[in-house]
């Protein structure tokens, strides 16, 4: 049981994701495209294996293979409607694959019973891109359902705690607020707020700067990199804003056509000779990816 | 010709596909109602809102109804001389027909329409995979309160309906055509029986769950955004009203076996 909702994972490597991208070790090799490069990381806590999913005749993902090591922050690329949002509901288990397979912490997802999910799934927290917050409770009350549902805490320690996580994401006072009320950063502020309250061990960002300003794009940044660093999470952040991903990425993952296109740290990436990933980084309308 | 029979298939098609939905939602709902949690304060704020908010449109309907069905039987009755069971089959007809179905469709058209939308923009906000990633079963949390509230109150409601629309058609009787309050009122009482009454509210129970049932798989399938809402809103009034009018005549034949 979560009866102590500050519950940091446990054993997790520590791993900060930089503010800059970690130049290569001299005389290190490139990696092949498509391939994960070659590096010291701790345990993988997500794989994703060969995941393939199609709604109707049309297949989105065709293949996925990712690895997400425990206390590391991945960013996935892509463009839009390529299947990054699948991907991210897959590892939290909100659609069942095809075929292939996603595991937690050598747990796949899809065979897990139902109260092996509710465990798995209380030791994750997801920040939706519209945020998804209740707008039929009040902020505190968006916060502190997890807590409600899952701990034995008492309304004045989850009291607390609502008041804690608000301050974590600069939302002190906001308690009795409604979400209707919030400008679209408090919004994610709060959806973040929302997502933390049980200690998560991992976070999954699914587009957390989608309709904000580039202010307050670099407020969430700072805020998904601060969290990184004091809660000591393994992260999986969707994005198209190639800004974002550089900041809060220990690696990135390029999705194209179905498929991991290429993995590798920010300066990898950026670097690369892909021209499927140059063409993506640098928002180039001419190139091998054509317009959907 | 062939577009008339594609229509006919999409159409046959479209309401098994709904009425499969719906059955696999009855499943997953007595599955969940055999282990806890209960949202026990989800259930009293259904409760309140489909029992207690519903009761002003159906004290209108039913009080009309029952105005109405003595206005009828009164210029029917009178030709033969027999205005003395004007009571006794305004009461018959009220407590066994036409209050459970008239105050269930309008709560469909009520409760059922909003379950459709609130559960409806959840999924479409992403409301509900929010439910979910936060370790609580959507129907757990969202549907089986609104069943549960709306089976058990919808008996209420209709039994409040009952009275108010007896005391509709002692208006029309007693104070248009000046019948005796006691002719009109014995009669009532010595036709009514507790079947009568207990026949209204198991079909009121049963309607309550159809209600429920149809508003919230209807919410659960919505896509789209506003547009897939409204779509969804208005398929759980109609279907919800098509079920209880088709439902009633076999839970009408089943009580009178």
């Amino acid at each position: 049981m979560h009866d102590a909702p500050e519950t940091p994972s446990d054993g997790a490597a520590t791993q900060t994701p930089p503010d800059v991208p970690e130049p290569l070790p001299e005389g290190a090799e490139p990696q092949p495209e498509g391939a994960e490069p070659q590096r010291e990381l701790a345990e993988p806590l997500i794989e994703v294996q060969g995941l393939v999913k199609a709604f109707g005749d049309l297949e989105v993902l065709k293949g996925v293979d990712l690895t997400v090591s425990r206390g590391e922050s991945m960013v996935v690329i892509g463009g839009s409607g390529t299947g990054k949002s699948v991907l991210i509901k897959h590892i939290i288990g909100l659609l069942r694959p095809d075929a292939g397979k996603v595991t937690i912490g050598g747990r796949v997802v899809a065979d897990l019973k139902r109260a092996e999910l509710v465990e798995v799934r209380r030791g994750m927290g997801m920040l939706f891109q519209y945020a998804a917050l209740f707008d039929s409770m009040t902020v505190a009350q968006n916060v502190s359902f997890a807590l409600h549902r899952h701990t034995k805490m008492t309304e004045a320690e989850i009291a607390d705690r609502v008041a804690e996580v608000l301050a974590m994401v600069g939302l002190s006072g906001a308690e009795e607020s409604w979400p209707a009320e919030l400008s679209g950063g408090m919004k994610k502020r709060a959806g973040l707020a929302r997502a933390i309250a049980l200690g998560p061990e991992i976070m999954l960002y699914d587009e957390p700067n989608t309709g904000l300003d580039p202010i307050l794009t670099d407020q969430i940044n700072d805020l998904i990199l601060d969290l990184q660093q004091r809660l000591d999470v393994t992260s999986v952040t969707i994005t198209h804003d190639m800004t974002s991903a550089y900041k809060i990425a220990d690696r990135i993952a390029m999705l194209y056509e179905g498929r991991i296109e290429e993995v590798g740290t920010p300066e990898e990436i950026q670097n690369s000779s892909n021209p499927v990933v140059q063409q993506f980084i640098h928002g180039r309308a001419e190139g091998p990816i054509t317009a959907r | 010709m062939t577009g008339i029979i594609e229509g006919v298939g999409r159409f046959v098609i479209g309401v098994l596909e709904e009425a499969g939905r719906t059955a696999i939602l009855l499943a997953k709902i007595i599955a969940t109602l055999r282990r806890p949690p209960y949202y026990i304060h989800q259930w009293f704020e259904q409760m309140l809102d489909v029992g207690v908010r519903s009761l002003p449109i159906v004290v209108v309907t039913a009080i009309f109804s029952g105005a109405v069905f003595a206005l009828q039987t009164w210029e029917g009755f009178e030709q033969y001389g027999t205005t003395s069971f004007v009571g006794p089959v305004v009461a018959l007809a009220l407590t066994r027909e036409m209050v459970p179905v008239l105050a269930s469709l309008m709560v469909a058209g009520r409760a059922g329409s909003a379950m459709a939308a609130e559960i409806g923009t959840m999924v479409v906000t992403e409301q509900v995979d929010a439910l979910r990633t936060m370790a609580v079963d959507p129907v757990e949390y969202l549907v089986v309160p609104r069943v549960v509230a709306t089976a058990l109150m919808l008996p209420v409601v209709v039994l409040i309906g009952d009275m108010i629309g007896l005391w509709g058609g002692s208006l029309v009787v007693v104070n248009m055509y000046d019948q005796g309050p006691r002719i009109y009122w014995d009669g009532v009482w010595q036709m009514l029986t507790f079947t009568d009454l207990k026949s209204g509210l198991i079909k009121a129970c049963a309607f309550g769950v159809l209600i429920a049932l149809f508003g919230c798989q209807n919410g659960f399938s919505t896509s789209g955004g506003a547009q897939g809402v409204g779509r969804a809103t208005t398929r759980a009034v109609v279907s919800g009203s098509m079920a209880i009018l088709i439902s009633n005549f076999f839970l009408t034949k089943l009580l009178i076996d």
